[in-house]
């Protein structure tokens, strides 16, 4: 331990060091040398609630501009995650959410949803406020309206309730006058229409309208699945190894600004089908399936500056998403069956829905010219409906009276405040704290501290804060899990807790930028869905008592991450730009008292991103690759045609995965008009994903195979 | 905890370090908006075109209403500056008194009644005027600093200018908002 000590404090005096020596030719007189556009480039990047230069943050913030987007290729925000540290996407497909479930610093989303990252756009919350995540999918949210993308390690839990556990991104759309078009197509029937009209009528009336329709059959049915040709009716055997989804995602935004007030309405209409093996012991074989998700949020925001000490926002927030399965797990010899346990509730799936209202009111106060605080109060009213059982030969069969039947209500209210105070010119200290109260399970405190120095170019940042999540509706009422029907309140479970400290040198300059990060999470009462306890109850179903065993979620799990990251960028000439990063994810988990490390608990150890940007008069050329460690799974599938699949300690392993991304743009072909080539996964390697955990469910997916897009995009 | 993360990587960290510090590279610190503001002021001020025999032959006065602390930064800032050629001096300017002797004037957040007040002295005067708050464009003033997406973005009053006498060529007009030329 005192080795330990000592090469703590080499690390740290290094970092002072790197300081003290460092000759402090810093000056904002550099900034004359600067062209007027070039100084309207700057960026002053917001966070924390207000306007804050990026080296005054009290939490690492990565900014990803229009440009970048546009220039990389990203289509969504699995593109954006795959090139930065720490970020892991967990599997393309997920399970419930239909689009991606990621991972951040080793902190893996649950089934139901992204429910460790907060994901907001134009500062409004798009997660579940029932607590599912974002269980409309990464490849959902469009980027083509986006002016910029923030990424903000670690929990902040203090300014933005719950959700923000791991980390926090906030999407900007623009609000500048302006009109796109776009069109691509590719590989795997896949095709984007987008297109958007922002107007700036007068300087405090604007307003918006954005549409962006994502289609793909995501693999090659011909070739990977025979299954989804059947898909409407059901599929032969074997289709065990093959999978197939296919997405058709709308999205429709529309925004009006008018003086202080501002009106958001965000829909997200998702209609997906996927195929994939099941459980073989569990159940028979493999499933195709149908579902749609229908996502809308309305939000009524005002904002005025009234003097320094009164900067009022209020807000209201209204949210509906609903998980609709439009057929049921179909299984191949459930046709069959007539038995009344499969006739009550068929195979597995899963109606629900949450609405929510969200009244927020926050005051940002200049108390003088080294202090600021912004406090606030949020009351969430939330509803929900029980996890109905779907699925009757295929066809769903709860009603519209049951799909309305709001049976689950609780409410949250949170208070927060956090005070910045500039102590000297290089040295930031912010301070403050977030009390949650929930009506169904223990109250929350959250708070956050953080010393921000800087000095030239060099910026260090140390920070500790507390996220939590808070059980979601599911597994808050979800207990039963052979029937679904038998639900009862979970109302032990407590919110998972995650104590963060991270700790980052930047050094930014014209030529160079690099940072480096450590952080060490500890985490606490972490949710398992679907523990066995050992009971079970007897169900009557027509008339039959079933026994079934009662599986439910418990606060079982700690556990500690903690990692180490290194970013540089570095423009080699006038026209190439360099970016490269390497992040480190170490952790362990206990669960029922058994330690899994992170890399069994399908997270790789070792990530390393490297990305080369070519500009030359019209055309940009994007570059990049990436290598991820091997990781595994533990299996539970001991015995069936899955236990091929496991090492002789039951984990499935994933091979060590290398990937090649390109992306060529020629801009301004015509006036505002431009072309675009994206190539993913170039040498066309085969990796997988997991489904849903591997414990059930198919263990391994397939992921996305080389991907061609062409497009074009029209600003006018 | 398993600390044979330490064990094994430690020495790789400390390495990584010590190449970070042997890296001899010219520094660029990150500014803040008042910062970028004191250098727009500069170099917009240089992009004018100035009506003849209005600039004093030596000193270019720029003057700070209602911001003391911001009047320091330009101070110091533009200690060893010149705009064409003459040198910058910083002024408090506290009556319209004091504004008549300036080149250029920078109004702070003020009473919307006490900027009027102070614009109408000096409305066809050859006296470039900035300000970063809202409206101010509308209300008269040439030059107005605001936040757009994080960036620094600034509108011009294109019709006080020409009351002013000063002219802004394409090139600038080109990066402000359009807008609010008018």
């Amino acid at each position: 331990m005192f080795g330990i000590k000592i090469k703590i404090t080499v690390l740290v005096a290094l970092f002072l060091f790197s300081n003290i020596f460092s000759q402090d030719t810093a000056k904002t007189s550099e900034l004359f040398d600067l062209s007027i556009a070039e100084l309207m480039d700057i960026s002053v990047v917001t966070s924390a609630k207000w306007e804050q230069n990026i080296f005054e943050t009290s939490s690492k913030v990565t900014v990803i501009s229009e440009k970048e987007i546009k220039e990389r290729g990203y289509h969504d925000l699995m593109d954006v995650f795959q090139s930065l540290p720490f970020f892991q996407i967990q599997s393309q497909q997920g399970h419930w959410t239909k689009g991606g479930l990621v991972n951040f610093q080793g902190l893996r989303s649950g089934d139901s949803g992204n429910n460790k990252i907060l994901i907001l756009i134009d500062g409004l919350e798009i997660n579940d406020e029932g607590g599912e995540g974002i269980f409309l999918g990464l490849n959902s949210i469009p980027l083509n309206s986006v002016k910029q993308i923030e990424i903000v390690n670690g929990p902040n839990s203090t300014l933005y309730g719950r959700d923000a556990f791991g980390a926090m991104i906030n999407i900007i759309t623009i609000k500048e006058s302006k009109s796109y078009a776009g069109y691509s197509s590719g590989t795997f029937n896949s095709q984007r229409i987008y297109g958007g009209v922002s107007h700036k009528f007068e300087e405090d009336i604007f307003g918006s309208i954005n549409y962006f329709n994502y289609r793909s059959d995501e693999q090659d049915p011909t070739k990977i699945s025979l299954a989804y040709k059947l898909r409407e009716v059901f599929p032969d055997h074997p289709y065990t190894e093959q999978f197939y989804r296919a997405s058709d995602n709308k999205y429709l935004g529309l925004k009006f600004n008018y003086k202080d007030f501002s009106l958001h309405y965000n829909l997200f209409d998702i209609d997906v089908a996927e195929t994939y093996g099941s459980n073989p012991n569990l159940y028979v074989v493999e499933y195709s399936t149908r579902l749609a998700f229908v996502n809308q949020q309305f939000a009524l925001h005002y904002s005025s500056n009234y003097n320094n000490l009164l900067n009022l926002e209020a807000e209201f927030q209204w949210k509906k998403n609903e998980f609709d399965p439009r057929t049921a797990n179909l299984y191949t010899g459930d046709l069959n069956r007539s038995d009344s346990l499969f006739a009550y509730g068929g195979r597995k799936y899963y109606y629900f829905k949450t609405e929510s209202y969200a009244y927020k009111i926050q005051n940002i106060a200049e108390i003088s010219d080294k202090i600021k605080n912004v406090s606030g109060i949020e009351l969430e009213d939330i509803r929900g409906i029980p996890v109905i059982s779907e699925g009757k030969g295929g066809e769903p069969i709860s009603t519209e009276t049951q799909r309305n039947k709001f049976e689950h209500y609780f409410k949250n209210w949170g208070v927060f405040s956090e005070f910045n105070y500039t102590a000297f010119e290089n040295l930031i200290m912010s301070f403050g704290g977030r009390i949650d109260h929930h009506s169904l399970h223990e109250p929350t405190f959250m708070p956050r501290v953080a010393f921000i120095y800087n000095r030239g170019n060099h910026l260090l940042r140390f920070t500790f804060s507390t996220g939590y999540i808070a059980p979601s509706v599911t597994q808050s009422f979800f207990e039963s899990i052979t029937t679904f029907s038998w639900i009862k309140p979970n109302t032990n479970l407590k919110a998972e807790k995650n104590s963060s400290h991270q700790f980052d040198w930047s050094y930014v300059s014209k030529e160079i930028n690099i940072n480096a990060g450590m952080f060490f999470n500890i985490l606490e009462d972490a949710i398992v869905e679907s523990v066995t306890t050992g009971d079970s109850a007897f169900v009557n179903v027509g008339g039959t008592n079933y026994r079934v065993p009662i599986l439910m979620s418990r606060n079982v799990s700690s556990g500690r991450r903690y990692g180490f990251s290194l970013s540089a960028s570095k423009t080699l000439f006038d026209r190439l730009t360099a970016s490269a990063n390497y992040s480190l994810i170490l952790g362990e988990d206990k669960v029922l008292n058994k330690e899994i490390h992170v890399n069994k608990n399908h997270v790789s150890n070792h990530k390393i991103h490297l990305g080369l940007q070519y500009t030359r008069g019209m055309i940009s050329c994007y570059t990049e690759l990436f290598w991820l460690s091997r990781k595994s799974i533990k299996s539970n599938h001991t015995t069936g045609k899955y236990a091929i699949l496991s090492d002789s300690e039951g984990y499935i392993n994933f091979d060590p995965v290398f990937l090649a991304n390109a992306n060529l743009r020629v801009n301004n072909i015509l006036d505002g008009f431009s072309i675009y080539v994206r190539v993913k996964n170039i040498f066309d390697n085969e990796y997988y994903g997991q489904t849903i955990n591997a414990q059930w469910g198919a263990p391994v997916v397939l992921q996305d195979m080389r991907r061609i897009d062409l497009g074009f995009d029209y600003e006018f | 905890m398993n600390f044979s993360f330490w064990r094994i990587k430690f020495p790789s960290i400390v390495t990584a370090w010590i190449f970070l510090l042997s890296l001899q590279l010219n520094y660029y610190a990150q500014p803040k908006e008042k910062e970028i503001h004191a250098v727009l002021i500069n170099k917009i001020s240089s992009y004018l075109v100035w009506p003849e025999n209005t600039l004093d032959d030596t000193v270019f006065n720029i003057g700070v209403y209602g911001d003391d602390k911001f009047g320091k930064l330009l101070d110091e800032l533009f200690k060893e500056r010149q705009v064409f050629n003459k040198e910058i001096k910083v002024k408090k300017v506290r009556s319209s008194a004091d504004l008549l002797k300036c080149n250029s004037v920078f109004f702070a957040e003020i009473p919307k009644a006490d900027l009027l007040e102070m614009l109408i002295k000096i409305v066809n005067k050859p006296i470039l005027t900035f300000g970063n708050s809202k409206g101010y464009s509308k209300l008269g003033i040439h030059v107005n600093f605001y936040i757009s997406e994080n960036r620094i973005r600034f509108e011009i009053n294109e019709d006080a200018l020409k009351r002013s006498g000063l002219y802004a060529p394409p090139s600038l007009l080109k990066l402000a908002e359009p807008m609010n030329r008018n």
